[in-house]
């Protein structure tokens, strides 16, 4: 769990995130396309037609629409007409020496004023902190069901998750073992997100390149 | 819920708490003496009303007699083996409503905590015990004020964090109930509280304490 690695601006429009995982393509192929799988470290997708032209949903309608590209085991690349007419995002799995390189690429729209939940003003760009924190927390989680460990099961312990433990220890008597360690994981997790969100609005204050000709 | 109101020491083997609850002492006597009230912000246990009874908490893991019962004014109790301690809640009518002191007592002569320890509190039995009566007056304000203990925490950092996990539940595929939920959401924070308030008396300890050898 890194906050150094961070996502990378390439344009205003198109966000970047690399990743390098110790397991084969195959292996990494079938963790970002196996709804299983996905539904372990990202979101359950349903449908979830692999083919080009197939439809594709994950938890929202708003997060939903066709299978732009698809070409075993290197890329996958959707489109997402709810947020623009050229918005799109792909994951391109390349192999590398020990591994597998994993790079998710999103393009946005540009043109488009984009209200925010997060933020009082509107943008042109969909670059929240939570959006953002969301990815990169996914990335994590994604490597923890590679390694073969339970997704969350790895970030350090803190303040909050020892009270969290304490609680569980305590006065769980209700919620099964397998119950518990979710709810630990979970609460972990979303004390994570909080942090990557910060972390994410300051960067995209910090490094999102300005408007250029408006 | 107050930070304000630690426990004060007489000497260094006697603790005392004051509060004053608005509502009637009759209505505060039966919230301490009658084992259906102190099981929702105290502990589960049994108390025989009159002096000489026996009084079991915790399943029968703590328990003693009563010294003396005096409804609605009085209430002294004395642990299983002790010859000298005791702890007693005194109450009186005061401007609306009621004033309770609750003081306790340790033979000064016992051995407590940790030998060679230097952790605040050291030699006295109130490491983690005055925090703990802390946190239970805190219940006791709620449940006689009608709401469950511990609800009325402000919100924190933690709190925000397990409220929005709660609100999103359906993404996690738990089946949790929001009876559930909420017992979860207020768990955690009232163990943040318990934290705070061990935090906070292990300061206290360590300024207000009397020194050994002054009482």
């Amino acid at each position: 769990m890194s906050n150094d690695d961070l996502a990378r601006f390439i344009d205003r429009y198109t966000m970047e995130f690399v990743r390098i995982y110790p397991h084969p393509i195959e292996r990494v192929w079938k963790a970002i396309t196996d709804p299983a799988e996905l539904a372990q470290w990202f979101i359950a997708p349903s449908p979830w037609e692999l083919r080009t032209g197939g439809r594709y949903r994950f938890d929202s309608d708003n997060f939903s629409g066709v299978v732009l590209a698809f070409e075993p085991p290197r890329l996958i690349r959707f489109d997402q007409p709810s947020g623009g007419p050229e918005d799109w995002f792909q994951f391109e799995l390349t192999p590398v020496e020990g591994g597998t390189r994993l790079q998710y690429l999103q393009h946005a729209t540009p043109g488009i004023a984009r209200g925010d939940w997060q933020t009082p003003e509107a943008w042109d760009t969909p670059w929240g902190g939570g959006n953002l924190g969301g990815w990169h927390s996914g990335f994590e989680e994604l490597a923890d069901l590679l390694d073969g460990v339970p997704c969350g099961s790895r970030r350090p312990p803190t303040e909050f998750s020892a009270i969290a433990q304490d609680w569980a220890e305590r006065f769980g008597a209700e919620f099964s073992a397998e119950q518990k360690a979710k709810i630990l994981r979970e609460l972990r997790e979303r004390e994570r997100w909080f942090e990557l969100r910060r972390i994410y609005r300051a960067h995209v204050d910090a490094t999102l390149p300005p408007a250029t000709g408006a | 819920m107050s930070q304000t109101e630690l426990c004060r020491f007489p000497d260094r083997f006697t603790v005392e708490y004051v509060r004053t609850f608005p509502h009637p002492i009759e209505r505060v006597w039966r919230a301490i003496t009658d084992p259906a009230e102190f099981g929702m912000w105290f502990m589960p246990g049994t108390i025989e009303p009159k002096a000489g009874g026996a009084f079991g908490f915790a399943g029968g893991q703590w328990t003693g007699s009563i010294l003396a019962f005096e409804p609605p004014r009085l209430i002294r109790l004395r642990n299983a083996g002790d010859a000298v301690g005791y702890f007693q809640y005194e109450l009186s009518e005061a401007a609306g409503g009621t004033r309770m002191r609750f003081v306790q007592h340790f033979s000064p002569d016992g051995v407590y905590g940790e030998p060679g320890s230097t952790a605040p509190g050291a030699g006295t039995p109130w490491r983690g015990a005055v925090n703990g009566w802390h946190e239970f007056w805190e219940a006791l304000g709620d449940h006689l004020d009608g709401v469950p203990p511990g609800s009325r925490l402000p919100a924190t950092r933690l709190s925000g964090i397990a409220e929005l996990w709660a609100e999103k539940i359906a993404e996690s595929g738990l089946a949790l109930t929001p009876d559930q939920l909420s017992r979860i959401v207020l768990g955690l924070r009232r163990r943040e509280r318990s934290t705070d308030l061990f935090d906070l008396y292990d300061d206290h300890l360590r300024t207000a304490l009397p020194p050994a050898g002054s009482h």
